[in-house]
């Protein structure tokens, strides 16, 4: 009976299952490649409503201002940016909490605020030339 | 029969909705977790009822679920509710005929969960129009990756003992 129940017990995966989940891994690990491209970066913080965009600052420069956009408000702070206030129901931007690293996104959709990490790539590989 | 129908997609209708509200209920803000993001646990009624009816039913439980997204969070809520929901009951109804062969629920789940998620992604974009928002799609995509497994292998254990129940009904039904 035991060994019959054990039998039962085994994951039911099938060719498709496994070719779908090793693909997704695969495009899981190249998406995060591209982000991890080059770590000590000189960050800016990108702001965009309604897809435009409207503010970008370099954290390293930021000291604790707070920047008011749509019904959103969010805190600059050196070499972070989080939302402090937003008028949407669900909140889900403030719980976020603080973007660090290069590619952190989070958008209040509700308000169409979008606050993006960015690297200047070019900038740096010029610095470290010198 | 169509009263039958009818009584039947209203339970499952309410089945998802119920698991939706308790799911937003029990996970709680994780911080390495992709924000907004939920186990789909109302996934597992999609997937039954597009096992059972096919097509339109699945459908019908996915728009309820939009509905009931506007009534209760808005309409942006609604909105990427909808278009994830559409996304994934359109590739769920494709790949279940499938199930067995290809793909077992397992795998169906995760393709449900990859486009829900992708679908709300893809709803935002919309919405707020910045393109950056991309960034989230590994975060997300890993997250279905978990998820759906999980709701597939719940549909693995429970169908079984569902079909035992409902064998007749669903007889009945599809003719």
């Amino acid at each position: 009976m035991n060994l019959n129940s054990s039998k039962k017990r085994k994951l039911p995966l099938l060719k498709g299952d496994i070719i779908l989940i090793a693909s997704l891994c695969l495009l899981i690990v190249i998406l995060f490649l591209c982000s991890f491209k080059g770590e000590n970066e000189k960050l800016t913080a990108e702001i965009y409503f309604e897809g435009e965009l409207i503010k970008t600052v370099a954290l390293s420069e930021c000291t604790g201002e707070e920047f008011t956009v749509g019904g959103c408000t969010l805190l600059l702070e050196k070499d972070s940016v989080s939302f402090t206030h937003s008028d949407c129901p669900d909140k889900l931007c403030i719980k976020r909490g603080k973007l660090k690293r290069k590619g952190d996104t989070m958008a209040c959709v509700p308000e169409k605020v979008v606050a993006v990490i960015k690297s200047e790539n070019k900038d740096d590989f010029h610095i470290a030339t010198y | 029969m169509k009263t039958n129908k009818t009584a039947f997609l209203g339970i499952m209708a309410a089945l998802a909705l119920v698991l939706s509200f308790l799911e937003s209920m029990l996970i709680p803000d994780i911080p390495f977790l992709p924000v907004g993001a939920k186990p789909g646990l109302s996934n597992v009624v999609t997937m039954y009822v597009a096992t059972v009816m096919g097509f339109p039913g699945a459908i019908c439980i996915t728009v309820i679920k939009g509905i009931f997204a506007l009534i209760t969070r808005g309409a942006t809520a609604a909105f990427m509710s909808l278009f994830g929901g559409v996304l994934s009951t359109a590739l769920l109804c494709l790949v279940i005929k499938k199930r067995g062969k290809v793909f077992s629920f397992i795998g169906i789940g995760i393709i449900c969960a990859a486009a829900h998620n992708v679908g709300q992604l893809m709803a935002a974009l919309c919405v707020t129009g910045t393109y950056s928002l991309i960034n989230y799609l590994k975060y997300l995509l890993i997250f279905s990756l978990i998820t759906g497994s999980v709701t597939g292998f719940m549909l693995t254990v429970l169908m079984p003992r569902i079909e035992k129940i409902t064998v007749k009904q669903n007889k009945e039904m599809s003719k």
